[in-house]
């Protein structure tokens, strides 16, 4: 995961948003909980004390924003029309899909925008946030 | 900004956009906030700022001295409908921020349109995702069709295969008229079927493929034999937008930095311009060089296709998705989120017969940066046909 975070810092024009606090993500966390949707999985939250939200090309993770909705973790889920939200966690998106954690599954899934299909799975976050960010992959079935 | 084929443009300060690039993400965000115990711990101060803003209205707005012209009336009347949308935020009266927001902009001259659903296959859709995306994955496993399925799980593609690409009709794959549609694909028809004789598919049995399969095998070929991907519809399109309007993009960004600032801000980054005076210079700088070498979308902005993909199926063919008529590169925050606000589909007069609403950018419009007419840019040559051909006649009567 390290490397990956390193590869993502390293972006070209990559602009870095200050890290999230323990006390943003333990707020966050209750926001969501109050509002009946998915909470964060742990990865994420680790990742967030690092990387507090991406845009690079067309493809945005989200993080916690204090100062507006956009790319903020919970207003961005809270705006959103979805069905299951409760095991449903929005957490970033690109043109076509949106990068989702399923808490009962308790995996990342690429989800269709429109349809709600769920097109990928990915039992760990590295591998959903390489989908999202287009970093090619190693061959699966071959 | 492009002489050429632009509607007229108002003389305006930035004044206006810089105070829907203020308020439009607060409305937004006030469309979010239901039972956030942030925002109300939190509500006093916004509840500042709107106030400030409210009472800023007029220097934002009235650039009209003339109190009866018509450009007086409608900067009075856009600043009663911004003056509205604050004290909606204000009341948190969500069903009423939404409606100010669509009255803004139809004001603005954005159009709201119902049409006929017309929708697309989900193979159909991956096509056009693929082609604007690239291949950077392999589809999931579960993807891939039945047959093809067997195929690998019994280690056919293994084996040494006596097939060669002449073998292969690609017509005789369903999905092949999807993806003879794109030029990406068709140009490398051939490729196709190599990678279809290295796999040694028997020909009489590739009707049984899909849009996915093909796509894993054609990945699986040219990463094989080092074959670069093609290049995508969204870097071309960049590439596109940068070599033809490279003057108009730097002068919006230049004459727009105030609002480019302030929609970094509200990302939550600050350029550090008291350090550095070029900062902002050399983030535009890198920008261009990133878009004209790479095709990156810059910072803050997204592609907007401006017919919706899901909607995709015309007369015409399915790459029209991603031809640069229909995209349009947009500040994603607040402008490309209020689009996709009022993205709905509706019933229509009976049960088979559903309607969708949406937002529609005007023909021509190929970069949106705010509401003001000086933020936006249109195609040139966006003259019909019959315009074209006068113009070259034009021109070969001037070298006689």
């Amino acid at each position: 995961m390290q490397e990956l975070i390193n590869c993502l810092k390293n972006l070209p024009l990559m602009l870095t948003v200050k890290p999230a606090s323990a006390e943003q993500i333990i707020r966050t966390q209750q926001d969501l909980k109050i509002n009946q949707i998915a909470m964060l999985p742990q990865a994420f939250a680790q990742l967030l004390h690092q990387i507090n939200t991406i845009e690079y090309d067309g493809s945005y993770l989200f993080g916690i924003n204090p100062r507006s909705y956009y790319l903020d973790i919970f207003a961005e889920n809270e705006m959103l029309n979805l069905p299951d939200k409760e095991n449903l966690l929005i957490l970033g998106y690109d043109e076509f899909d949106y990068l989702a954690y399923n808490q009962t599954e308790d995996c990342y899934q690429i989800i269709d925008k429109d349809s709600f299909a769920v097109l990928q799975r990915f039992s760990d976050l590295e591998q959903a946030i390489k989908y999202l960010f287009k970093m090619e992959d190693d061959e699966q079935y071959f | 900004m492009s002489k050429k084929n632009t509607p007229p443009k108002e003389k305006i300060n930035i004044g206006r956009d810089l105070a829907y690039m203020i308020v439009l993400p607060m409305a937004l965000s006030a469309l979010s906030q239901k039972k956030r115990r942030k925002y109300k711990s939190q509500s006093s101060n916004i509840y500042e700022n709107l106030l400030c803003l409210k009472n800023s209205l007029d220097n934002f707005f009235i650039t009209s001295t003339k109190k009866n012209s018509e450009e007086y009336k409608q900067q009075l009347y856009r600043k009663i409908l911004v003056e509205k949308l604050i004290l909606n935020i204000a009341a948190g009266k969500n069903s009423e921020i939404k409606q100010n927001l669509e009255q803004i902009m139809k004001d603005e001259g954005l159009k709201f349109v119902e049409k006929e659903e017309s929708l697309i296959s989900q193979e159909e859709k991956f096509l056009i995702k693929t082609e604007f995306h690239g291949i950077s994955h392999y589809p999931s496993k579960e993807q891939l069709s039945a047959y093809f399925q067997n195929y690998i799980k019994d280690g056919n593609e293994k084996a040494p295969s006596s097939y060669t690409e002449l073998d292969y009709v690609l017509d005789n794959i369903p999905s092949w008229k999807y993806f003879k549609q794109f030029a990406s694909f068709k140009k490398r028809a051939s490729i196709f079927a190599k990678a279809l004789a290295e796999k040694g598919l028997p020909p009489q049995e590739i009707q049984n493929l899909n849009a996915y399969d093909m796509v894993a095998i054609f990945k699986n070929y040219n990463q094989k034999h080092d074959i670069p991907n093609f290049e995508t519809a969204k870097s071309k399109f960049i590439k596109y937008f940068i070599s033809h309007h490279e003057a108009d993009y730097r002068a919006y960004m230049q004459e727009n930095k105030a609002v480019i600032l302030y929609a970094l801000r509200n990302k939550g980054i600050e350029l550090d311009i008291k350090k550095n005076h070029h900062a902002y210079e050399e983030f535009v700088e890198k920008n261009i060089i990133l878009m004209k070498s790479k095709g990156c979308v810059p910072p803050l902005f997204n592609i907007h296709h401006k017919h919706p993909v899901k909607d995709s199926k015309t007369e015409e063919n399915l790459s029209m998705a991603n031809s640069p008529k229909n995209l349009c590169l947009i500040l994603e925050c607040p402008y490309h989120n209020m689009l996709h606000l009022f993205d709905t589909n509706v019933l229509g007069k009976t049960i088979f017969n559903r309607k969708v609403k949406r937002v529609e950018l005007p023909h021509g419009m190929i970069f949106f940066g705010g509401f003001s007419r000086k933020f936006q840019i249109y195609r040139q040559n966006e003259n019909g046909y019959s315009d074209i051909l006068a113009q070259m006649i034009n021109n070969k009567q001037n070298q006689k």
